[in-house]
């Protein structure tokens, strides 16, 4: 392989990566009924926890364990009000997001004023992740196509009061889900930090957890599928640079808009032929 | 009511907890920030200028949300009307007669907002499209395509600053006599919430809102059409939240730049939320916000508060009210 | 386990008392019918003893211990099992994955079990076939075989023969004595009385919330049963109404769409035309095209004399939006055609004429979540009459309503043909059928057989409900 397939290679990765990794939490999340629109801010917590772990401790380990721990707390937050106060996935998820934004900026100014100049989190290297996302999907594909749990859940997600009419523990499957999704997208964030940059920037995210929600629908809720449509997007969003880098001529600031565009066009497609897990995002009382 | 003071006051007290356990002082914190926001004449102004595009994004969602459609995209629809707007004043019409210009320019910008909000509409009845992801998406779009028209077609003629021109004088909205700096175009925002009150209330069509946001199916089988409500709601939604971007422009700053807003749209979510989707209850709950805002500064500058602490207090808002049950679906 | 007991249960839904001191005493290896008419608090209190349902006041006692039974895990684990009334599956998973569901072990021991279980009760279904896509009788067998599969010391069943040919209920009960050999309890919950008379060792009947009466059932008959569910002599059946069909209201020519395989029919004003079957044969889709909601292939609908008037089978999901208050349910139809104000003096004036009407107490500015079952469906009833309509299309309109509220809603039928309104009735109750139908047709694979007049009896609609003379 010469050294320019490489590149494109890796820079085809680069754009995939966390877009799948998010993917695959919220996957999980989504068949067992949650819908959680509030990756897009864990992701960004769990960048900025990994910078600051990583920056500090110099270890790559464990800013990726900081970044997974951050995506997950605010995901056990998220859990506790939908899942125990059953308030509206959709709002609490918003809510998420907004909080995410003024916190990590505030955070990120307060812990990394510009005096302390530039700091850089350690770069464990492109393989680490891409292997691990290789075990995420294979581990995400078995779990729910090939295991008891994977059963259960499934069935909580298309029908949960039938679910826990069997004997189904709908709820502690439902918040250990959740915990998975916000545990990736925490893990995403990460890769954006360790990898992706190698600096936090606020707002860093720029959408890519929506981008991901449109992934799992796009994919139609298989992860083999969805790894699918990541790289279809990945490989769009560079030719995007490589348009720009030939002269074309379209100003920059319109190309910049070439994810979302996509991501709507995509979804235009697609979205009136997906059947999402039948009941995503519906209440569920156990007890009256 | 019960719900929303609760709301309020389980937050103010986690929000004094979080503060206490950061090493300050909770009361010294709320005095700052109530000084910040309504201290003096000053303060009341930057107060009362927040609250109005807060209001109208607000009214906007509840009306939005009461449908049944997840209107996230009340930023991107309001920058949609500021462009909308200074592109009408400084490109397209700056030499329209004097009177005429200002209307025309609010309007466009109303419509712009309402064609942003229309995208999502069609996306959801065309093609299946969830409002949720589209209107999130538009957001970012809109936030492009502001940044590119203040750095190319809409730049000010000297090019130093990525910003448009400054408007002409009749394309800016006049000052409410007796004030600093209070534009007029918050009479029509604080007519609003009654008129709004009424339909949803006192109409045919309110009542078809309602329902369709309550159990479509029901009110498909009365003989409603779901898809037809839920396009003009996103059409008012998003024709507000366009006039509130096209009365920040004419009314505030007087030119278009990146960053104009500082999170309204999102704001405005807690604010319908808090307002327990009620339009007479966004007046209040858009004051309580605006006041956060101008406050935090305050807050951050005396009582050393970071003021993103006033971001959390918003989500935690959110979190909360989103806890007690809503006008929606309860199937 | 051998004792299971609910004493003293009291039950509250926001409006509705279920539950107002219910007693339940089982014996071991029992087979106990649980009587009742719609309303009574039969369901309500067996998912109680399924952790369903928490009650506010009472208890449960197994083998004398009190317990409180909190999920229907726990249940599940303390040996007792329920057939719900309607299929309680995931249509979404296969039929063997049902089965699997909630079991112990692995999945391949699983599924292992699951392919002996349809053998040994011989369903004869696929076990790899979506369970959604299996017919309703089908999906009640499943659920049925399901909880047969599990290792249960009581199992409670909810009204299982509703939807089942009578070949198939004689094998249930066949069954079912099968676990009273082996020592294990049933709990038949039921409102037909020859299933309770031929099978069960004692009755509890429940009136209203509370036990009537608890004993064996030698000895007593239909009748006798009949007059502890409603504390009276059940009224006569009534007699379809003697009228003279005027003009054609509405025609159906060759009307295809899915699930209809092409339906004809000519309605004329003042008559009542009752469509019977076997649900699933065409019921659900037609009142869907009538309501505008699912589409045409082919064929024609022609509303000669409007307005149509629907009321729909499912009063929670189609019916009323729960939370709009009472009078503004019943003008829904008129606001989704009218551009204007709603007056609030006359919205409330009308509201409170229908209501007194229907003999419906309640204040018309609460949400009609607040009212009963059975008073809900008087209000969907209301709001379909109010507008004078030409042509009402009347889906199961007494589902669920206790006998007194039947009655009404039937003599508000028959009286609405009286001045001139034709009737299209979709029932899958034989007797409203037989009471309330000048012409009769059964539903069958989409298609409608016409009932010879000379022959309105069960035996004949029961031929044509399995297709036995279809053209």
């Amino acid at each position: 392989m010469d050294a320019g397939t490489l590149a494109l290679l890796l820079s085809l990765l680069r754009l995939t990566t966390p877009l799948c990794i998010a993917a695959m939490g919220e996957l999980v999340a989504e068949r067992a009924g949650v819908l959680n629109i509030g990756i897009e801010g864990m992701m960004l917590v769990g960048a900025l926890v990994a910078f600051a772990v990583g920056v500090s401790t110099g270890s790559g380990l464990l800013a990726v364990l900081g970044g997974i721990s951050a995506g997950a707390a605010l995901a056990a937050l998220f859990a506790a009000f939908v899942l125990w106060r059953g308030a509206d996935p959709i709002v609490c998820g918003a809510a998420l997001n907004l909080f995410a934004l003024g916190a990590t900026g505030t955070f990120y100014r307060v812990l990394f004023p510009p005096e302390l100049g530039h700091a850089t989190a350690p770069q464990p290297g492109a393989l680490v992740f891409v292997v691990l996302t290789g075990l995420l999907v294979l581990g995400v594909g078995l779990f729910l196509a090939r295991t008891r749990l994977g059963l259960a859940l499934r069935a909580v997600g298309e029908r949960a009061d039938a679910a826990h009419a069997q004997g189904v523990r709908v709820l502690r499957i439902r918040w250990a889900a959740t915990l998975f999704g916000g545990a990736c997208a925490g893990l995403a964030g990460a890769t954006l930090v360790l990898w992706i940059a190698d600096t936090f920037v606020e707002g860093m995210t720029s959408g890519r957890g929506f981008i991901a929600l449109a992934l799992v629908l796009f994919g139609g809720y298989r992860p083999l599928r969805i790894v699918a449509g990541a790289l279809l997007f990945g490989a769009a969003s560079a030719l995007q640079f490589r348009l720009q880098a030939r002269g074309l001529e379209i100003p920059y600031g319109l190309l910049l808009m070439t994810p979302y565009l996509l991501t709507l066009a995509v979804l235009a497609l697609f979205a009136s032929r997906v059947r999402p897990p039948a009941d995503l995002a519906r209440p569920f009382r156990p007890r009256v | 009511m019960l719900a929303p003071l609760g709301a309020i006051g389980i937050a103010l007290v986690a929000l004094g907890l979080l503060l206490l356990l950061l090493g300050a002082d909770p009361l010294r914190a709320l005095g700052a920030l109530m000084g910040g926001a309504f201290g003096d004449r000053n303060a009341l102004e930057n107060t009362l200028l927040r609250m109005c595009p807060l209001l109208l994004v607000g009214l906007g969602v509840a009306l939005a949300f009461r449908c049944g459609v997840w209107n996230i995209g009340g930023e991107g629809q309001l920058y949609l009307g500021a462009l909308a707007a200074s592109a009408l004043a400084t490109r397209v019409l700056p030499d329209a007669p004097a009177l005429l210009l200002l209307p025309l320019v609010v309007l466009g910008g109303a419509l712009a907002g309402a064609l942003w909000g229309g995208i999502a509409a069609a996306l959801r009845v065309g093609r299946g499209v969830s409002e949720v992801l589209s209107t999130i998406l538009l957001n970012f779009v809109a936030l492009l395509l502001v940044a590119y028209a203040v750095h190319g077609p809409l730049q000010e003629a000297s090019g130093a600053y990525p910003q448009s021109d400054l408007f002409p004088l009749a394309a800016q909205l006049g000052l409410l006599p007796g004030t600093g700096r209070v534009h007029s175009g918050l009479v029509l925002a604080l007519l609003l919430p009654a008129a709004l009150w009424f339909g949803l209330f006192r109409t045919a069509a309110g009542l078809r809102l309602r329902a369709v946001g309550l159990a479509p199916e029901a009110a498909r089988y009365a003989g409603i059409r779901p898809e037809r409500e839920l396009v003009r709601v996103l059409l008012i939604s998003g024709g507000l939240a366009g006039l509130a971007g096209a009365l920040e422009v004419s009314g505030v700053t007087g030119r278009l730049f990146e960053n104009l807003s500082s999170g309204y749209g999102f704001t405005a979510i807690a604010v319908a939320l808090l307002a327990r989707l009620h339009p007479l209850g966004v007046l209040p709950a858009a004051a309580f916000f605006a006041a956060l805002s101008t406050g935090s500064g305050a807050m951050q500058r005396v009582a050393a508060v970071p003021a993103v602490t006033v971001q959390l207090l918003e989500a935690l808002v959110i979190l909360i009210s989103a806890s007690f049950a809503l006008p929606r679906r309860t199937d | 386990m051998t004792q299971v007991a609910l004493r003293n249960v009291y039950k509250r839904f926001a409006a509705t008392e279920a539950l107002r001191g219910a007693n339940l005493e089982l014996e071991p290896a029992e087979i106990h019918a649980l009587l009742g008419e719609n309303g009574a608090g039969k369901s309500t209190l067996v998912r109680v003893l399924y952790g369903l349902v928490e009650p506010d006041r009472g208890e449960v006692r197994i083998d004398d211990e009190p317990v409180s039974i909190t999920s229907p895990h726990h249940a599940l684990a303390l040996g007792i099992g329920l057939v719900h009334q309607h299929f309680m599956g995931v249509p979404a998973l296969s039929v063997a994955e049902n089965l699997m569901l909630g079991q112990h072990g692995s999945l391949a021991r699983r599924h292992a079990a699951a392919c002996e279980l349809l053998e040994r009760y011989q369903l004869g279904l696929d076990p790899d076939r979506p369970a959604g896509e299996l017919a309703v009788a089908e999906q009640q067998r499943l659920e049925i075989v399901r909880a047969l599969g599990r290792d249960v010391k009581l199992l409670i069943l909810d009204e299982p023969t509703a939807v089942l040919a009578p070949s198939e209920v004689e094998l249930l009960l066949a069954w079912l004595s099968g676990l009273r050999e082996e020592g294990r309890t049933v709990l038949l919950i039921s409102h037909k009385l020859t299933e309770v008379s031929s099978l069960c060792d004692r009755v509890t009947v429940l009136r209203h919330g509370l036990n009537v009466i608890t004993r064996e059932v030698a000895g007593l008959d239909a009748a006798q049963l009949g007059r502890f569910m409603l504390g009276e002599a059940p009224p006569p059946p009534g007699q379809p109404p003697q009228t003279q069909p005027g003009q054609v209201a509405l025609r159906l020519e060759a009307v295809r769409a899915q699930g209809l395989s092409g339906i004809e029919l000519e309605l004329r004003s003042g008559e009542i035309l009752a469509l019977g079957g076997i649900d699933g044969n065409g019921q659900g889709p037609l009142e869907q095209v009538l309501a505008g909601v699912r589409t045409l292939h082919s064929g024609s609908i022609e509303l000669l004399c409007p307005p149509l008037a629907l009321l729909s089978g499912e009063r929670e999901r189609t019916g009323l939006v729960l939370e709009l208050a009472i009078e503004e349910n019943l003008a829904l139809p008129q606001a989704a055609h009218r551009h204007g104000f709603l007056s609030p003096r006359a919205l409330r004036g009308s509201a409170l004429d229908m209501l007194q009407r229907f003999g419906i107490r309640a204040r018309p500015e609460l949400p009609a979540r607040v009212l009963s079952g059975g008073n809900q469906q008087k209000l969907c009833v209301a709001r379909a009459l109010c507008g004078g309509p030409g042509v009402l299309v009347a889906v199961n309109p007494t589902r669920g309503l206790d006998v007194a509220g039947t009655a009404l809603v039937r003599e508000e039928i028959r009286s609405l043909t009286a001045s001139g309104c034709a009737v299209l009735l979709i029932s899958t109750d034989l007797d409203e059928v037989l009471e309330l139908g000048n012409r009769i047709a059964v539903f069958f694979r989409g298609a409608l057989l016409p009932l010879d007049p000379a022959h309105h009896d069960r035996a004949e609609i029961g031929r044509l409900m399995l297709g036995e003379g279809a053209a």
